[in-house]
């Protein structure tokens, strides 16, 4: 490993990364679109809750990386941060085989060693297939916390008119944190959905548009919920991202929920897809709305970096959604 | 110095007098163990009825002196993998004496134990168990994940249904209670099987030792014929699984497609919960299953648990993926049925 320079990212590494990010994540796919500069920008530059890369730089070169994107959250209501795994990368020419700890977790090792342990990330966590997880497991410690089920249905047939009393939301404002304030009191862990963090996940985002709908009263927020199209995990998908209801607004629910039907229908989804943690109430409620629950290959996991947690805790009182996956 | 002994105990040799005191050294270990995270003892006849299961049992122990340091209990299963009949074990109880030593001194003997367990039993078909699963206590979930090695292969669910909220119709489906399985079971079990990657071996003998035979639990066994012919059948007992309480469908065999069949034995599963006093249903397969989506289309709903499904397994291809996509299992394919 001697010739590898590991270290933290550090300014002009940029191009470097996308130039091996665009070859090992466009190997062998059909009409990759290639990532832009402008678009880890807004990743790592912009995102509100900071960044988390290391990279190994061989003859001038980034030839691999161990990254994260940070998020803050609530946890048992004091504030703190996790990290969202994302890019694990090893240039073609630098791989050694799944079964030796080769250059990546030659990165990822420092990387954990800076970010992990107490008082710092308290969740490092991921949404892999076996393989990738498989690696980590071995050489990194992941747990899983959930094999991760989906809700699915078919738009059907109806309107696709948005219904009366819903709108776009072009920006949100600060009443977007006082929704999040009155839906997150019964849970343990939560990404804090407040201005910065939901303009620059989704209104901000440069690779992908969202439709976000909401419910008001007044200057107040009753509800939004967050969509969009895509062919990932199933072609011709309709992704619920984001969606943050109060249980007890049954109306405001029943709006947004027809908003992204009608949406779905707009956009031509073969099928509307949503994720909820199995403790929450909407868990049920899709279901009582003709959604099926199904076992993905999905397996959420975790470096849990707290002795206070385990992925029993995690999994009964995080709340999460599709927006905490970056690829969506 | 710690000996450490391993014996193997097959139905045939579950009463004799030789294996009687290393069986009580198991017994009493388990117990302590049980009490440790707020179970019952297991009773006297439950230890004689896991003793006679037609497949097998295997244990072992690591004693120092006379105290049990560490125990782990499993009782083999036939299962038909890929069209072959192999074995599998399903580890039902652990212990770990806590009390003795400090650090790492707390979970040796156990660690050893462990991977000497999985030596002596485990390994390929033919000659070891392939898999090993079960369904571990939170206490032992993060042990066993360390020391035996094992993997999470599925995080559990319920799924749950008031069978008064649905009209289920079986137009064609003669559903008889019976009072033990009948010998047909097992070519009913043959056709169930076709295509199937992995799933227990479900014959007269096997089920009426599970179902029939169980000393604790009262199960009653529902058959489904088409023309006369043996299609489907339910186990139901009265209880709770995963915190919802009324009838268990403890056991479930009938091809999703043949929904007629379903809901012929899901009328009889529902008069049978409400004559006990209940209007609620649980049961879970696995969520890859079509039946998992079958009782969904008959109006069941899913529900999360605090239960995950760890498996060890000696064989590829048989790794996480492979079982997650493939085995079709019950609650009663482990003690939670």
């Amino acid at each position: 490993m001697s010739e590898y320079d590991i270290r933290p990212y550090r300014a002009g590494d940029e191009q470097g990364i996308l130039d091996t990010f665009n070859v090992v994540f466009g190997e062998g796919v059909e009409n990759y679109a290639p990532r832009t500069l402008e678009e880890w920008r807004w990743a790592f530059e912009r995102n509100p809750a900071g960044r988390r890369v290391w990279v190994a730089e061989a003859d001038g070169a980034i030839v691999a990386q161990c990254a994260a994107l940070p998020y803050r959250v609530h946890l048992d209501d004091a504030r703190a941060t996790i990290t969202q795994g994302v890019d694990s990368m090893v240039h073609p020419d630098h791989r050694r085989g799944l079964r030796r700890p080769g250059l990546f977790v030659a990165t990822a090792q420092p990387f954990f060693r800076e970010f992990g342990g107490l008082g710092k990330d308290a969740l490092h966590y991921g949404w892999p297939v076996e393989p990738a997880w498989r690696i980590g497991r071995t050489f990194l410690g992941y747990e899983i916390i959930t094999t991760q089920n989906i809700h699915f249905r078919a738009p059907g047939p109806g309107s696709r008119d948005l219904p009366m009393g819903v709108e776009r939301i072009e920006r949100f404002d600060d009443a977007a944190e006082r929704l999040y304030d009155r839906c997150r009191t019964q849970w343990g862990m939560s990404v804090v959905r407040d201005a910065a963090y939901l303009n620059w996940r989704f209104i901000d985002n440069p690779r992908y548009d969202y439709h976000v709908f909401c419910v008001r009263d007044g200057a107040e927020l009753r509800g939004y919920a967050v969509f969009r199209t895509a062919d990932s995990p199933r072609p011709n998908s309709g992704l619920v991202v984001d969606w943050l209801v109060p249980p007890d607004d049954p109306e405001a629910a029943t709006l947004l929920r027809e908003a992204f039907l009608a949406q779905a229908r707009t956009d031509g989804a073969e099928a509307v897809l949503a994720v909820f943690p199995e403790w929450s109430p909407w868990f049920q409620r899709f279901q009582e709305w003709g959604w099926v629950v199904y076992g993905s290959d999905y397996l959420l996991i975790g470096i849990i970096q707290s002795p206070r947690y385990d992925t029993w805790w995690l999994r009964e009182r995080w709340w999460y959604q599709l927006a905490e996956l970056d690829a969506i | 110095m710690r000996s450490l002994d391993l014996q193997t105990i097959s139905p045939a040799e579950a009463n004799t007098a030789a294996a009687r005191p290393e069986l009580d050294s198991v017994r009493q270990a388990i117990d302590v163990g049980r009490a440790g995270s707020g179970l019952r003892a297991r009773s006297e006849p439950y230890w004689r009825w896991r003793l006679a299961n037609p497949d097998g049992v295997c244990a072992g122990f690591a004693r120092q002196a006379d105290r049990v340091q560490a125990a782990v209990v499993g009782v083999r299963h036939r299962a038909r993998l890929d069209g072959e009949d192999v074995d599998w074990v399903e580890v039902v109880d652990t212990f770990n004496d806590f009390d003795a030593g400090r650090g790492l001194a707390r979970t040796g003997a156990y660690s050893a134990l462990c991977a000497e367990f999985a030596r002596a039993f485990g390994g390929r078909a033919p000659e070891g168990a392939n898999v090993f699963y079960g369904v571990p206590t939170r206490r032992a979930h993060r042990f066993e994940l360390a020391r035996l090695r094992s993997e999470i292969l599925r995080s559990e669910n319920a799924l749950v249904i008031a069978p008064s909220s649905v009209t289920w119709v079986a137009p064609g489906v003669e559903v008889e209670e019976v009072d033990a399985f009948p010998d047909e079971i097992g070519g009913a079990f043959e056709r169930f099987a076709e295509g199937r990657g992995a799933v227990q071996v479900r014959d007269a003998a096997r089920l009426n030792w599970r179902f029939t035979a169980h000393p604790d639990r009262a199960y009653r066994i529902a058959l489904a014929r088409v023309g006369g012919e043996l299609v489907g059948y339910a186990v139901y007992r009265r209880g709770s699984y995963a915190g919802h309480e009324g009838g268990v469908l403890a056991d479930w065999m009938v091809r999703p497609e043949e929904r007629d069949v379903m809901q012929g034995l899901l009328l009889w599963a529902g008069d049978a919960a409400r004559s006990d006093g209940h209007d609620l249903l649980v049961t879970n397969v696995a969520n890859r299953a079509g039946e998992f989506g079958a009782f969904q289309g008959v109006g069941f709903r899913v529900h999360g648990t605090d239960e995950y499904l760890t498996f060890r397994s000696f064989q590829k291809p048989y790794i996480m993926s492979w079982l997650f996509a493939h085995w079709y299992y019950t609650l009663g394919d482990s003690e939670r049925g």
